[in-house]
């Protein structure tokens, strides 16, 4: 629970076997990564919870059902992912709920208004998307306002807009489009299509962060407060935060068009609040709410979890109420996780 | 490869190869006051290539003033740096990087969650083509780790694991090591150290004093600050005394020992 393990994928090459001086045997290699990264808690969390819910329902452990799991959590975790970097650098995105669920009234609205092909309208919504990202991170770092009060605005700014985009109607606007909704429900080879695109976005940010340039700059800006030693290395940290900010949006926009694809119709309210969900998820992986430290694969098991506990509750008939309670609760612990996990490394880093 | 190689700014490091003596960074009358307070006024020094000019002073002297100004982390109300004869002016600690003047700061020089190799290169990363693709880039991971190992061989400075370990988790000695190093790495022309050995037990304090000597024999002008007179009388070629924000003493090697340091430090 104290200690962080580095950022990124494991890296079975780059980070030992290169330290000549103290080989390690790939075993012992691999089990202090589970324990430095918490990623063995995280593991056990998700086997005892997977067998709790296998024995109370016989539907738990059916391919249907993990199919319906990876479909049902597909946008969670392809916004993980990005989110993952947003806090790594010190930041935080409250808008991405709110650009998705404009990303889906705006793919709806492009195919049953305009007319449009699919990929037109896939092409549009993460084109607005990237935009909504840009002008998030202008306005944080730009401006200099504080990201966790500008994503609130742009938030409100964007639900706005999705109801706006929508014609004025609060109800859903069906996608009859086939090819479209494929990317929300298709499957490819016995695997959901989702779940190919979550662990494309995972592999993708995880090669990002621990592998180029800007992921180790990254890194290095949530590292300090402000990213001083960034900046004082010769880092460009108002560039990078930027592109950070720019990717999130068009993550957001990409959880969108699944999640559209998935429910067959676009709603302003279609994923209100996911935002808490994530950035839960996140937390829970072992990424610090304050930046500086994280793994995009301990926010992949993160999703899991969630994921898994949430569709026990509804095999189990739990009301939806009690969801929320679940998914609050699970945000409040991961908090307060986060917040010792902070205060044990500030002793070693005096 | 070495480190010089890829950075030394034109005419620098190689061009002064034999112009041991040279003047490389020079400061004329600098003040700065913070309201009534006058932290120094009309202080003047200058440091040579291969040199190591040491200031010191009680507390409140005003000698972590001049160095935040010589660094850039301060704006002089007036007075004039020169580097290499001319005239610079510094808006930031980045600027006067970028001009070569290194500043080693405990708290500041270091990303703490990156490990020794990520700290060496971070802005200067190297990198390589990824997945044979002309337009995508990926960190140079083993060439960076091989050349920051033979660097620091090279410095005789023994960090068990260069990578996957964040600096933060290392000890003060490990770290203030690891920064100095990497002003050396750079080929750095001037290095400026606030107190360097503060907070550091004997044998890291030893260490650190040794790679200050290195950088010193590499040509480097070395500027620390420093209240451990015996560390001062053991390395300085060149002292500047500071009392109530003046110069009041500035000694050459031979011009001075403990005693006369102190002396002149309390104004006896």
């Amino acid at each position: 629970m104290t200690v962080q393990a580095p950022v990124g994928l494991p890296e079975p090459s780059a980070a030992a076997a290169e330290d000549a001086e103290a080989p390690q045997p790939l075993l012992r290699r691999t089990v202090g990564l589970l324990y430095h990264a918490n990623w063995a808690g995280l593991l056990v969390a998700i086997v005892a919870v997977c067998v709790a819910f296998s024995l109370l329902s016989p539907y738990f452990a059916t391919a249907g059902n993990v199919a319906n799991i990876v479909r049902a959590q597909a946008y969670i975790g392809i916004c993980a992912s990005i989110t993952t970097i947003v806090l790594i650098a010190g930041g935080i995105d409250l808008s991405i709920g709110a650009n998705m669920s404009l990303s889906t009234v705006i793919a709806a609205q492009l195919m049953s208004q305009y007319h449009l092909a699919w990929w037109a309208a896939i092409a549009i919504t993460l084109a607005v998307g990237l935009g909504i990202g840009l002008v998030n991170g202008l306005v944080i770092v730009r401006i200099g306002i504080n990201a966790l009060i500008a994503t609130i605005a742009t938030q409100f700014l964007l639900y706005g807009a999705s109801y706006l985009a929508g014609g004025g109607a609060a109800g859903d606007i069906l996608i009859t489009n086939r090819t479209f909704v494929e990317f929300g429900r298709g499957m490819v080879l016995h695997v959901p299509v989702p779940g190919i695109l979550v662990i494309v976005s995972f592999l993708v940010t995880g090669w990002i962060l621990s592998r180029t340039r800007f992921g180790l700059q990254v890194r290095a800006i949530g590292g300090t407060p402000n990213g001083s030693a960034a900046r004082l290395a010769g880092v460009n940290v108002a560039r990078q935060r930027l592109i950070v900010y720019v990717l999130s949006g068009l993550f957001s926009a990409i959880s969108g068009i699944v999640l559209a694809g998935y429910t067959g119709s676009g709603n302003s309210q279609e994923a209100f609040g996911v935002e808490l969900t994530v950035i839960a998820a996140v937390i829970i992986g072992g990424t610090a709410l304050g930046g500086g430290s994280g793994s995009v694969f301990g926010s992949f098991l993160g999703v899991v979890l969630l994921g898994v506990v949430l569709d026990g509750l509804l095999l189990e008939n739990v009301p939806i109420s009690w969801q929320y309670v679940t998914q609050g609760g699970a945000l409040l612990v991961a908090v307060v996780v986060d917040e010792y996990r902070r205060r044990s490394q500030q002793s070693t880093f005096v | 490869m070495t480190a010089s190689d890829h950075t030394a700014p034109a005419g620098a490091v190689g061009a002064l190869g034999d112009a041991d003596g040279q003047v490389v960074f020079e400061a004329r009358g600098l003040s700065k006051r913070y309201g009534p307070v006058e932290a120094c006024r009309d202080v003047s020094l200058q440091v040579a290539r291969g040199e190591l000019l040491a200031i010191v002073g009680d507390n409140g002297a005003g000698k972590s003033t001049v160095a935040k100004i010589l660094t850039g982390a301060l704006k002089p109300d007036s007075g004039e740096l020169f580097l290499f004869g001319k005239p610079v002016s510094f808006t930031d600690p980045l600027e006067a990087r970028l001009a070569g003047v290194e500043a080693v700061y405990q708290e500041l020089a270091l990303a703490p969650n990156l490990d020794v190799v990520e700290n060496l290169f971070l802005g200067r990363e190297m990198v390589r083509p990824a997945f044979h693709l002309p337009f995508l880039r990926r960190l140079a991971d083993r060439e960076m780790t091989e050349l920051a190992r033979r660097q620091l061989r090279d410095l005789q400075i023994r960090i068990p694991r260069l990578r996957g370990v964040p600096v933060g988790r290392m000890s003060g000695g490990q770290r203030q090591t690891i920064a100095i190093a990497r002003a050396i790495f750079w080929a750095s022309q001037v290095l400026v150290m606030d107190e360097p050995t503060a907070a550091l037990g004997v044998k890291e304090a030893g260490a650190v004093l040794g790679l200050v000597r290195e950088a010193v024999a590499r040509g480097i002008a070395v500027v620390m600050i420093s209240h451990v007179m015996s560390h001062v009388v053991d390395l300085a070629d060149h002292v500047v005394v500071m009392r109530h924000g003046v110069k009041v003493d500035d000694l050459r090697r031979g011009e001075f020992d403990t005693e006369r340091l102190v002396r002149s430090i309390v104004g006896a």
